[in-house]
């Protein structure tokens, strides 16, 4: 049998050349003779790097990723590797296994980060638990659940880690940015805000001393009420109010607007609360303190001026941050006018 | 055997070995001139499944697995066409043609060291052919090494039957690395040998397009003719139409 390649005259039924090496008739066993595809949503990624290697910013061989030597001993262990986890796939990445968790991985960020999009709607909630939950497994995954015994252990073990992520998940947003966030109970036309929205606050512009008059600042009330249906801050919870008054300042309620030392303030921009339309009060606002605007549920129409007074007066300490972003409902979505 | 020695390019279809009744037998080589054919019209997709349909019939036969390697670096998968000829080199161990395939893939994919890494070992086989050189000019062109050209005047001096197809190629490959002039003279050979190649006035409508020339929308318009609804054809069609004076004069 004559090799196609070299043209070497083989012995007859030789699967392969002597010469050459080259195959010379069909193997026993079937050939794959379909090669593998590409999926199209590679094309662009694969483009991507193709443009990296050409412009040199990535290796001829791809991101090579290297793993300091002492996190490689850490994913070692199995307590460390859990506490590596706290980024998620940390312990994995570190110990070179991180294909087993990549696509829960994936599916960990894109819950995240729609989550996160959408904080302060009701499914949100449901989409961080389950980010949340899926980063509690991936951190067990790791060595955990080999090490543990029974299945009620790594139930309660992973339940704990469920607690500790909430914390951190709370936290996070809290010390690395300084972000607060509240939902309002107040519509403010200027702001193109309604009864409902999430905004987001900073507590650096509390400690700048950045409060004005019709800034929306974040604090903590009690007794308010819940108008439209929507999921709405329990007692006690942060909430975004609008301060009217300055300290010094002598405000008053008439013809349903705010009359601060004498000048009657846009309704638009600072619209009495629906408990205060109809009343008539006058409060003098201490040093230290402000007046604001909310809803309240103060019982009953015969509500003394006193309540009133107690109700509409914060301390400047109670404030926690101020507004500076209207989140959620996404229609409404932007930048709170600073002027 | 040369490769393309088989393909009727153009004129009335001779066809090679028929069955009794008139019919041609479908076997290897009938399905590779017609992977050869959806090659030369720019339908890669098609010259792919006729390969892979000529390797059902026969699994030893070179040309299909060479062919598929070739129809899956047209289609920009790269990372394919490097399992495919890794997978077509335990079969044709060393093979040059099945290693200059790899530099080429390598070449285009943006891995330079690791195609003149192949390209070299490629050139050192015996039996060196045209798409070898081919290869190791691509491969040049890309490190912009002057003497590319002459790799390319090697590839077209040994071509013997395949000289329109390397013509072509050769073309393909100056297009690709932006010597256009270079490319103007192998592609105006290449349609004039295979004038139904939709591929060949699709490149030569490119090559003219580039240097500013006018008979550019021709060439192309000709392409979609041989080849109608073809999207890359009519993308570079509707571009050349819409060309202001400028970007004709500086070949934009």
């Amino acid at each position: 049998m004559r090799c196609a390649r070299c043209n070497f005259e083989n012995i007859p039924d030789q699967a392969r050349c002597i010469k050459c090496g080259s195959i010379l008739q069909g193997e026993e066993e079937r050939v794959d003779v379909y090669p593998p595809r590409m999926p199209r949503w590679k094309k662009p990624v694969r483009r991507l790097f193709r443009w990296g290697r050409q412009q040199k910013v990535v290796g001829e061989e791809g991101v090579q990723l290297r793993v300091p030597g002492r996190m490689k001993i850490m994913s070692g262990d199995c307590f460390l590797g859990l506490l590596l986890s706290i980024v998620p796939g940390l312990a994995h990445l570190a110990g070179g296994r991180f294909r087993e968790i990549r696509w829960y991985l994936l599916i960990w960020f894109v819950l995240l980060v729609t989550g996160v999009f959408c904080y302060g709607s009701g499914f949100s909630f449901y989409l961080l638990a389950l980010a949340i939950g899926l980063h509690a497994w991936i951190a067990v995954h790791h060595k955990l659940i080999k090490e543990l015994a029974g299945i009620g252990v790594k139930l309660f073990v992973t339940a704990v880690l469920v607690m500790v992520l909430i914390l951190v998940y709370r936290a996070i947003p809290r010390l690395v940015f300084g972000l607060r966030g509240g939902y309002t109970s107040l519509t403010v036309p200027y702001h193109n805000i309604s009864r409902g929205d999430y905004l987001l606050a900073r507590r650096r512009s509390v400690l700048q001393g950045s409060i004005r008059r019709g800034s929306l600042v974040l604090t903590r009330l009690s007794g308010i009420i819940y108008g439209d249906g929507r999921r709405m801050p329990g007692r006690g919870e942060a909430m975004v109010v609008e301060i009217v008054g300055l300290p010094g300042e002598y405000v008053e309620t008439k013809d349903n607007s705010f009359i601060v030392d004498e000048q009657q303030l846009d309704t638009k921009r600072y619209p009495v609360p629906i408990w205060l339309r109809g009343r008539r009060i006058s409060v003098g606002i201490p040093q230290g303190c402000y007046f604001i605007s909310t809803e309240y549920s103060i019982r009953g129409r015969g509500a003394s001026d006193e309540v009133v007074r107690r109700a509409c007066l914060v301390q400047a300490a109670d404030i926690e941050a101020v507004a500076f972003m209207n989140w959620w409902p996404l229609s409404r979505r932007g930048f709170i006018r600073s002027d | 055997m040369d490769r393309f020695s088989q393909l009727e390019f153009g004129e009335a279809r001779r066809s090679g070995a028929k069955a009794p009744g008139g019919e041609p037998i479908r076997d290897e080589q009938y399905f590779y001139k017609q992977g050869l054919r959806y090659w030369l019209a720019g339908d890669f997709e098609p010259a792919l499944r006729n390969y892979s349909r000529a390797l059902e019939k026969n699994s030893t036969f070179l040309e299909g697995w060479i062919g598929q390697v070739l129809m899956l670096i047209e289609l920009g998968e790269y990372r394919e066409a490097m399992v495919w000829s890794d997978k077509a080199l335990e079969l044709f161990p060393e093979h040059p043609e099945l290693l200059a395939a790899k530099a080429v893939t390598c070449a285009r994919d943006g891995r330079k060291e690791k195609a003149l890494a192949y390209s070299d070992n490629s050139i050192a086989k015996d039996n060196v052919t045209s798409r070898v050189w081919l290869a190791r000019a691509e491969v040049l062109l890309g490190r912009k090494s002057p003497i590319a050209e002459n790799c390319v005047s090697k590839a077209i001096s040994i071509a013997g039957n395949d000289g329109p197809v390397i013509h072509l190629e050769a073309g393909r490959v100056l297009n690709k690395a932006g010597n256009y002039y270079g490319a103007l003279e192998n592609l105006r050979e290449a349609v004039k040998l295979l004038p139904k190649s939709a591929l060949a006035w699709y490149e030569l409508g490119y090559c003219q397009g580039k240097l500013g020339f006018s008979e550019a929308a021709a060439a192309v318009e000709q392409s979609l003719k041989l080849h109608p609804r073809w999207d890359i054809a009519e993308m570079t069609l509707r571009r050349f139409k819409k060309r202001g004076f400028f970007r004709k004069l500086f070949g934009k």
